[in-house]
């Protein structure tokens, strides 16, 4: 009894630091958002404070500035895609890894890590010849496959990880003995159980492709398919930047991916779990 | 039990589909990511600069000596080194704990969890600039204008001395909490029972997590070790846009010397000799890091 | 989100139906999509009457707002797609894709990148139209006797002050560099922070030593074949400029700059003069709005930098973006027409229109200078505006260096000489090309 008191206070102690911490940690994002709110003169004249009044014409501004609805759309598009072909092409690749003891099988999945290491802004040159030679230039579709391979193996790295420690070759024995050709196995018995590790691959691709600034700048000429960062990007000028202008931009382009983060919290904490499990 | 024995399942027994289930990724892999990084390597044996684009001569291995020779390739690899280092440190020890402590049954705890990973949805342009604000001597920066404020003296984040490590202290905020989400789900996969043997043995926490909890971490640790590592080594973006490498070279890193070299200069070659050795170099620690991560897990074993 | 990941998963479950049919279906769909893309977009520019052409350009559309109506105008068969690429991926950008055969229609150059493009052949001849311009304007777009791009209007960088600060503390505006220097030790006398400088960045120190270099040597007999012999290799740094900047250092032991400035950057020194802590601050016409958007009220205007000896003082600027055509482009001819059209008297006043300040090249066409550089007009008059790098060829990169350099010099970590000597070393590598 006198434990579990002595725990609970314990507990106790340690949420108030917790949450102190936070706040802590906090304060860098809320000095963003609140500058956001202000007139350039009151962010100057006292930044940490609360806006006097609530200042949304900053954010209306920076909604019509940057076309944020098309801007959205085109990011949004990109990333989903990139996410797609990155699940779909990631997890068959890692599957098929994972279910070989081949020499061929292992040295591929080698060959798949190594472009984690791969220097790809040394790369742009050539990869702009490529995209070029493929008429994909000024189509969203080059800064996807672009930002698939640049992610690839990172997926197959998990998902072989995840398939090799977690999903039982009996399942799919007993699918096989049902007469269940290998891809109907895969797709039907196999893709539902990655659902923990799918997760992780989707917030780790999302934020990065997101992010993700010179793909499009290079790739993405006309103004009708730029994304959101080449928006908030034509606020830097050659000697200096309108900073007022910029941060609800940021703001409003990342805001998404909070929400999206709220909404996948749990599945990433599941998803990334299973990818550990077995490193 | 006859059909069993033909049908039993050989690992590998994909077969003719094992190349279909494989090639889309390899293909996007492929033509994306290592044919263009086999024109690098190409370039870096030629005379390839932004003003000589056609006519490429084979040049030998020129271009690595001058990348070798260049008097800022030291100040580069020592600073991406302390960078890698202290950052994936910084992760683990800062990320463990936080993970330890917020997989306990608090009421907060999923606020929480997405206060402290907030900071890693930022794109590194925003990081910067952010956190040039906060860290800035002048007046308005606000760490400087609370010190002021206390009557204590204020601090130069940006001297040669310390700008890397202000860099770095931006970094920590900000992936300190991306380490916890991957430690947090590799502590949800240890099985309760343990600590309940623990506990009926009257282990304190703190023998707990040392006996327990962080033998089972290994396979965490591991990914945020390599992730930590390579990705530290890659830094390019967050520190062009808080220091540009400065003030002087105190915070060129590899990655800012071979843009800069490579693309803005113009000298393309010297770039993709540049991006061979790093990726040598960085391929070779990464094999350090798993050997040593690999006795750690088998001592544990 | 389950159901994002919900309809992923049905997605995914659609194809691998259809997979289980036939074989690769996945594959040849996403290609399909892609195909249907791209070919789209070829249309959307190739239809209507109109020629659509690509201009790219470092600064945002707002700067070039009039000039983008204008021309609308003024060349009504052809449509303007303006690309905005933030200034440090400009190049590298632009010369991708001009490498790759493709590339803007019209590009905004620097004289660097003018000069590298034009030896290329990248770049259409426009001499004809460049003769409507000054050779101050000209000179940094001409390469082999050929004018590769048209000057933009120019741009200039002062020292900003402000007049209160000064009026009431009767401190009258310095005529010589060591005046400026009593000025500012008035001001640090009165607790009054001289001069805002964000010496993170390599820039305050790169021009403001040289516009002094410019002031002391280059502009005089001795000193104005510097550049071109400096582009040739024939000259360095070392040893030529070290007397005069021995004598600008005075700057930082004066304590004008200090170390402490280098964590400061650009936007957070423009704070600290718009509020009234500074007295003055180093920057040109780009910077205005922003300053007045800061604190409407300041009153501020602007000085030139001085030498030693009495002048009309100097200020580091030179001709604006250059505006050059694609040679390779499919649409050469449209593009020269709006150059010919920029090439106008019209042209020039609406390019004016948001670059407020600066002066226009082409013969016979000026402007009013607002009142707010009133103290400068003496320095435009005489034509002292002058950019040293600019006359450095291929090497002109090599400025940040040079700011880089100064930096070291001022954290100590080096000395003059030193520092000058890596800016030779960096030229000499860049001019090996």
């Amino acid at each position: 009894m006198n434990t579990r008191k002595f725990e609970r206070r314990g507990l106790i102690i340690t949420e108030t630091l917790m949450v102190l911490l936070a706040v802590l940690w906090a304060v860098p994002i809320y000095y963003l958002i609140v500058t956001t709110l202000k007139s350039p003169a009151e962010a100057t004249a006292s930044p940490l404070a609360l806006p006097s009044t609530i200042n949304l014409q900053n954010y209306i501004d920076a909604w019509q500035k940057m076309e944020f609805p098309r801007a959205f759309a085109n990011t949004l598009f990109i990333t989903a895609m990139s996410v797609f072909l990155i699940v779909l092409f990631g997890s068959m690749a890692g599957y098929a890894l994972a279910r070989t003891s081949s020499k061929l099988g292992g040295r591929l999945f080698l060959f798949f890590l190594a472009g984690l290491v791969v220097p790809f802004q040394m790369n742009i040159v050539s990869l702009y010849k490529i995209v070029k030679a493929l008429h994909l230039m000024n189509s969203p579709f080059a800064v996807i496959l672009v930002d698939v391979a640049v992610n690839m193996p990172q997926a197959v790295f998990l998902f072989r990880e995840f398939v090799h420690s977690t999903v039982p070759v009996e399942l799919e024995e007993a699918a096989e003995i049902d007469g269940c050709g290998t891809i109907q196995k895969f797709f039907t018995i196999v893709f539902p159980l990655l659902k923990p590790v799918m997760a992780t691959v989707i917030i780790i691709v999302t934020l990065n492709v997101w992010n993700e600034f010179m793909t499009p700048l290079l790739f993405l000429q006309s103004r009708a398919n730029d994304v959101i960062l080449q928006e908030v990007s034509r606020n830097i000028g050659q000697f200096s930047t309108d900073w007022t202008a910029m941060f609800p931009m940021m703001m409003l382009g990342v805001a998404p991916l909070m929400i999206f983060y709220l909404f996948m919290q749990k599945y990433i904490i599941a998803g990334v779990a299973a990818g550990a499990v077995k490193g | 039990m006859p059909t069993k024995t033909k049908k039993k399942y050989v690992p590998g027994s994909l077969g003719k589909y094992f190349a279909m289930f494989v090639a889309p990724a390899l293909i996007v892999y492929l033509v994306f990511s290592i044919v263009p990084f086999l024109f690098t390597i190409y370039y870096s044996f030629t005379d390839y600069t932004d003003m000589n684009p056609i006519n490429l001569h084979f040049t030998g291995i020129d271009n690595y000596i001058k990348v070798l020779n260049s008097p800022l390739m030291r100040t580069a690899i020592k600073n991406s080194l302390i960078y890698a280092v202290v950052l994936t440190g910084a992760q683990v020890v800062l990320g463990l704990p936080l993970a330890v402590i917020l997989n306990m049954k608090l009421r907060t705890r999923n606020l929480l969890r997405a206060t402290f990973f907030f900071p890693a949805v930022f794109s590194s342009l925003i990081i910067g600039y952010l956190w040039n604000f906060i860290l800035s001597s002048s007046n308005y920066g606000l760490i400087n204008n609370l010190l002021a404020k206390v009557g204590l003296p204020t601090f130069n984040f940006f001297t040669s001395q310390n700008a890397l490590y202000s860099v770095l202290l931006t970094q920590i905020w900000q992936w300190t909490g991306w380490a916890m989400v991957i430690f947090l789900a590799n502590l949800q996969s240890i099985s309760g029972d343990l600590y309940e043997a623990a506990e009926i043995d009257g282990a304190s926490g703190f023998t707990r997590f040392f006996r327990i909890t962080l033998p089972l971490m290994c396979p965490s640790v591991k990914i945020v070790a390599v992730t930590g590592l390579i990705g530290g080594m890659k830094a390019f973006d967050v520190i062009y846009s808080m220091t540009s490498g400065g003030p002087g070279d105190a915070t060129q890193t590899v990655m800012m010397v071979m843009m800069r070299k490579g693309i803005s200069d113009g000298f393309y070659n010297q770039g993709a000799a540049f991006g061979v050795c790093f990726f040598v170099v960085v391929m070779i620690l990464s094999a350090i890091m798993n050997t040593i991560m690999q006795k750690w897990s088998d001592s544990i074993q | 989100m389950k159901k994002a990941i919900a309809s992923v998963l049905a997605a995914s479950m659609a194809l691998s139906l259809a997979a289980c049919g036939g074989s690769s279906t996945a594959t040849s769909s996403s290609t399909a999509t892609e195909s249907t893309a791209s070919s789209t977009t070829a249309e959307s520019t190739a239809s209507g009457d109109k020629v659509t052409l690509r201009m790219t350009y470092w600064n945002s559309e707002d700067t070039v707002k009039a000039l983008l109506d204008y021309l609308g105008e003024a060349v009504p068969d052809v449509q303007i797609e303006y690309q905005f690429i933030d200034n440090s991926n400009y190049d590298t950008i632009v010369d991708t894709q001009l490498s790759a055969g493709e590339g803007p229609d019209i590009i905004c150059e620097s004289p660097a990148s003018a000069l590298k493009h034009a030896k290329l052949g990248y770049l259409a001849d426009v001499s004809d139209l460049g003769a409507k311009f000054s050779d101050a304007g000209t000179s940094v777009y001409s390469y082999d006797g050929k004018t590769y791009a048209l000057p933009g209007i120019s741009w200039f960088e002062g020292i900003y002050y402000n007049v209160d600060l000064f009026e009431q503390n009767n401190i009258a505006l310095p005529t010589t560099f060591d005046e400026y220097l009593d000025v500012c030790k008035k001001f640090q006398d009165l607790g009054i922070k001289p001069l805002a400088a964000g010496l993170k960045s390599w820039e305050p120190m790169l021009k403001n030593s040289m516009a002094f270099v410019t002031a002391e040597y280059l502009s005089t007999d001795e000193g104005k074949d510097f550049g071109g012999k400096y582009r040739e290799g024939q000259a360095t740094l070392n040893g030529t400029w070290n007397p005069y900047l021995e004598k600008w250092s005075e700057m930082i032991t004066s304590g004008v700059y200090t170390t402490d400035m280098t964590g400061i950057d650009h936007d957070q020194a423009l704070e600290e003069f718009a509020t009234g802590n500074a007295a003055m601050f180093c920057s040109g016409p780009w910077d205005l709005e922003a300053i007045q958007s800061k604190n409407p009220d300041l009153n501020l205007n602007m000085m030139p930098f001085y030498g030693t000896k009495a002048s009309a003082g100097w200020l580091i600027g030179g001709p604006g973006c250059g505006f050059a055509v694609n040679e390779n482009s499919a649409n050469k001819e449209a593009a020269l027409k709006v150059l010919a059209a920029i090439a106008t008297e019209e042209g020039q006043k609406a390019l004016w229109e948001n670059n407020q300040g600066g002066s226009s090249y082409m013969s016979g066409v000026s402007f009013d200078l607002p009142d707010v550089y009133s103290s400068v007009a003496s320095a435009i008059d005489a034509g002292n505006v002058y950019c040293p790098w600019n006359e450095w060829g291929s090497a002109a990169g090599a400025h940040e260096d040079y700011g880089t350099e100064m930096q070291k010099y001022l954290l100590g970590e080096e000395d003059l000489s030193t520092a000058l000597s890596n800016v030779d070393a960096a030229v000499a590598e860049l001019l090996s090309k």
